[in-house]
């Protein structure tokens, strides 16, 4: 009984019975930001937003600074739920659409790391102060449901630190609407941001890698969002398999209007240890795989009607700038410069954008393994002074897939905090 | 050139079910008129103060102005919840100014009633934040609760303090036949009312009503021509807060309030202690005394110990025509309201509530839960 006393509970199925009273529109889940609200609820994590440039954290998550008024600097940051009780009060006369729920306690609770929720208390507001000291937990109940589980006083065990996701909390404004965009090594890292921001500017997202349970799961993360994505097994340093995914996407969708060469392996190892095989995979899977994709959707690119393509290849500052350890990796992404720079030439006559995505250090997987002295050393090099997140990379790429790089081809975009201008 | 009112009118407030709302509206308007000596043709333009979403009849601007023979005068609705008509009584003061008009009528005017009490809960609810409060069940009882909850935590406010208030102003609505209620209560009386939103007993709150109120603004000139007493607007001051509780700095006082009345007593070049009478915006109890602070009529803190001081012989006689809590709350009339038991008190026109020889009068209009708040100061 006591742990029941002790606990508020603030629930979200509740709200969506009441908003259908209302007859509101699901505020929640049509806000820019709210889609990934609920999903990250869902997850047991309390997200809002962060503005990075001016350093405020926001719960309820905003899509837009207030500060700056910009959202190109907003990321998620999940809160530790630590808060305190601000106000609260019994409601006893309830508005309509809440009579069955009368009595309930509406409190505020301000959260450590800043911003507020209101919520419920239950059972009610008996012995509760301004001041207490609370922690919150949303949990998911009897499937679908979700609550926000505030227990009085704080336990060491949930002692999390905020901690910054990398997330697109914003909902696109339409640039890919009806597109059909290919994208490689989409199971994680830039491929999975980039075929979720895509899917959020409304085009139809081929998430294709080499691991289906990757792939599979970044397709039901974009259909949960109302996106439209089909998972496709593919190996771009394996011609056939290429041939496949581009057959599969025409069977599919009949047409095909962005390509987005992103699949890429790093494997390091010093000039005088490189073995052939190493040398061979890293090429063939960087450079070669390019190629195989760009290759396999010139019939189409060069007979669709209306002519207009986009194709995005990646390159590093790692081709650049070089990097010991990884000559192969720099060699084979200088090669896709000099790639997509002839393809560029030659596929402008089908009205065909060929165009070079040079990333910094973001923070995916492949950089997951970093030694931390090496990345901060790497992060003190940035002017802009932090790491970029798949989320940066992600938003070039829908420039270079919208209209709004029509007029480029043969360019490389460089999305690094100016670490190797 | 200084703005003057020049005629005043109120309607019965209450329930309402006897008329439509440009019935409603024509009541206050023709006291006014005939209080002004003006012809409706002399009318320049209306600003009709509403919150729309409590009535049936939608865009009332133009069947209210065609009922009361204004056509083909231009007019239009400000809304800003609660302080719709003080927001239209500032327009129509920047208009006159402009000189794009002479003289304006102003009339606030609501029909709440048309709707079940639980209804309007939900509607005005819904001036709150609807996507992160207002799914909870927030009403604005519940808001003002939990800044009664706040205040009391922080200075010590007691619950009788909160019905000592609610006891004054019933005390002057008895005297005021335009008052939804017009009976005595007493703090037990308020105490064992039941809890609308703890610590809030129904007492504490003003009622929901229909209602109307008229003013007719002029320039210096013809107010001078046509009033033998007109009624100057000395300063206004208004200013915005954060809508949601969620952004709001501090929840024991509203800081729109502060910022309005700095604002207006600014350019009347006055300070607290020269309003001779007041009219606060008692939506709750808890709402008076943190206007006693925010206005500067005492100390932080010390609005609950206040309120003997706002009785007529008291430092400052604050809402002696018995305030939002006696007269009833018809949110888009209320502004205008107000401001008719100001000028009522400076030209010595109030009878037995008269607070003697007042010079200076302020009204103070607070929209939604604080996120609008207009002050404006008046004098003889």
């Amino acid at each position: 009984m006591l742990v029941v006393m002790a606990s508020i509970v603030s629930s979200m199925s509740f709200r969506g019975e009441v908003m259908k009273q209302f007859g509101y529109r699901d505020y929640i889940s049509q806000s820019k930001v709210g889609v990934q609200l609920l999903k990250s609820l869902k997850e047991g994590k309390l997200e809002g937003t962060q503005c990075t440039k001016c350093n405020i954290p926001y719960y309820p998550p905003r899509a837009y600074c207030r500060e700056c008024l910009s959202d190109g600097n907003i990321i998620g940051l999940i809160f530790s739920g630590k808060g305190t009780i601000l106000s609260f009060s019994e409601v006893q006369v309830p508005p309509a659409g809440f009579e069955r729920f009368a009595p309930y306690t509406v409190c505020i609770v301000e959260l450590d790391e800043g911003g507020r929720l209101v919520g419920w208390i239950d059972p009610g507001s008996q012995s509760l102060k301004i001041g207490d000291k609370v922690q919150v937990k949303p949990e998911v109940i009897e499937g679908d449901r979700v609550v926000y589980k505030i227990t009085r006083g704080t336990s060491p065990d949930v002692d999390v630190k905020a901690e910054k996701v990398a997330q697109n909390l914003v909902t696109g404004s339409n640039k890919l609407q009806g597109k059909v965009a290919i994208i490689t090594g989409a199971g994680k890292g830039i491929g999975r941001e980039i075929a979720l921001k895509y899917a959020r500017e409304g085009a139809m997202v081929i998430v294709a890698a080499r691991t289906l349970s990757d792939i599979e799961t970044v397709a039901k993360e974009i259909k949960q969002s109302g996106g439209e994505a089909t998972p496709i097994i593919c190996d771009v340093g394996n011609v056939e398999s290429v041939q496949q995914l581009i057959m599969k996407t025409l069977e599919k969708y009949e047409t095909i209007d962005i390509l987005v060469n992103n699949a890429g392996i790093s494997k390091s190892a010093l000039i005088s240890k490189m073995t052939d095989d190493l040398w061979n995979s890293v090429i063939n899977v960087n450079l070669k795989g390019t190629f195989n994709c760009i290759r396999a959707v010139i019939p189409h690119f060069s007979t669709k009607r209306p002519l207009g393509g986009k194709i995005i290849n990646f390159t590093s500052t790692a081709a650049k700038y070089g990097n010991v350890g990884q000559s192969a990796y720099s060699a084979s992404k200088w090669g896709v410069i000099a790639l997509s720079k002839s393809a560029a030439r030659e596929l402008a006559t089908y009205k065909v954008n060929v165009n070079c995505i040079m990333p910094g250090y973001i923070e995916t997987a492949m950089t997951a393994d970093t030694p931390s002295v090496y990345k901060e050393q790497t992060i003190a090099q940035i002017p802009q002074m932090r790491i970029g997140y798949p989320e940066d990379v992600a938003k070039v790429a829908v420039f270079l897939a919208s209209s709004d790089s029509d007029y480029m081809t043969g360019s490389i975009l460089q999305v690094d905090g100016g670490l190797r201008m | 050139m200084k703005i003057g009112i020049v005629g005043i009118g109120h309607s019965k407030f209450g329930r309402r079910d006897d008329v439509t709302v440009q019935e409603l509206a024509f009541e206050p308007f023709v006291e006014a008129l005939i209080d002004s000596g003006l012809q409706r043709e002399e009318i320049d333009a209306t600003i009709i103060g509403a919150s729309p979403v409590y009535m049936t009849q939608r865009s009332i601007a133009g069947p209210v102005t065609e009922y009361l023979g204004l056509n083909p005068q231009p007019v239009w609705l400000t809304e800003a919840a609660c302080s719709s008509s003080a927001s239209a009584l500032r327009t129509a003061y920047a208009l006159i100014k402009s000189k794009m008009h002479n003289t304006v009528l102003v009339l606030g005017v609501q029909k709440m009633l048309e709707n079940p009490t639980s209804e309007i809960l939900k509607i005005m609810g819904r001036t709150g934040d609807v996507q992160w409060e207002a799914p909870y069940g927030t009403t604005f009882a519940n808001y003002y609760a939990m800044y009664a909850n706040a205040h009391m935590t922080k200075y010590g406010t007691l619950s009788e303090q909160l019905a000592e208030v609610a006891v004054k102003n019933h005390y002057y609505g008895s005297k005021n036949r335009k008052a939804m209620f017009q009976k005595e209560i007493t703090v037990e009386k308020v105490l064992e009312s039941r809890i609308i939103s703890s610590p809030l007993h129904l007492y504490d709150c003003c009622a929901n009503a229909d209602g109307s109120a008229a003013l007719i603004v002029s320039n210096e000139e013809i107010s001078k021509k046509i009033s033998d007493t007109p009624i100057w607007v000395e300063g206004l001051g208004a200013a915005t807060a954060p809508f949601s509780l969620l952004t709001r700095p501090e929840l024991s006082t509203l800081t729109s309030a502060v910022e309005a009345s700095q604002a207006a007593y600014t350019q009347a070049k006055i300070d607290p202690t020269n309003i001779d009478v007041a009219e606060v915006h008692d939506c709750f109890t808890i709402a008076e005394i943190m206007a006693y602070e925010d206005l500067g009529f005492t100390e932080r803190g010390k609005g609950g110990e206040f309120v003997e001081n706002a009785y007529i012989g008291g430092k400052v006689p604050i809402n002696v025509d018995g305030g939002l809590k006696a007269k009833g709350h018809p949110v888009g009339a209320t502004g205008c309201s107000q401001v008719v038991g100001i000028v009522q008190q400076l030209r010595g026109e109030a009878g037995q509530c008269q607070v003697d020889g007042a010079e200076k009068g302020l009204t103070h209009n607070v929209g939604g839960h604080g996120q609008y708040c207009l002050v404006h100061v008046f004098s003889r």
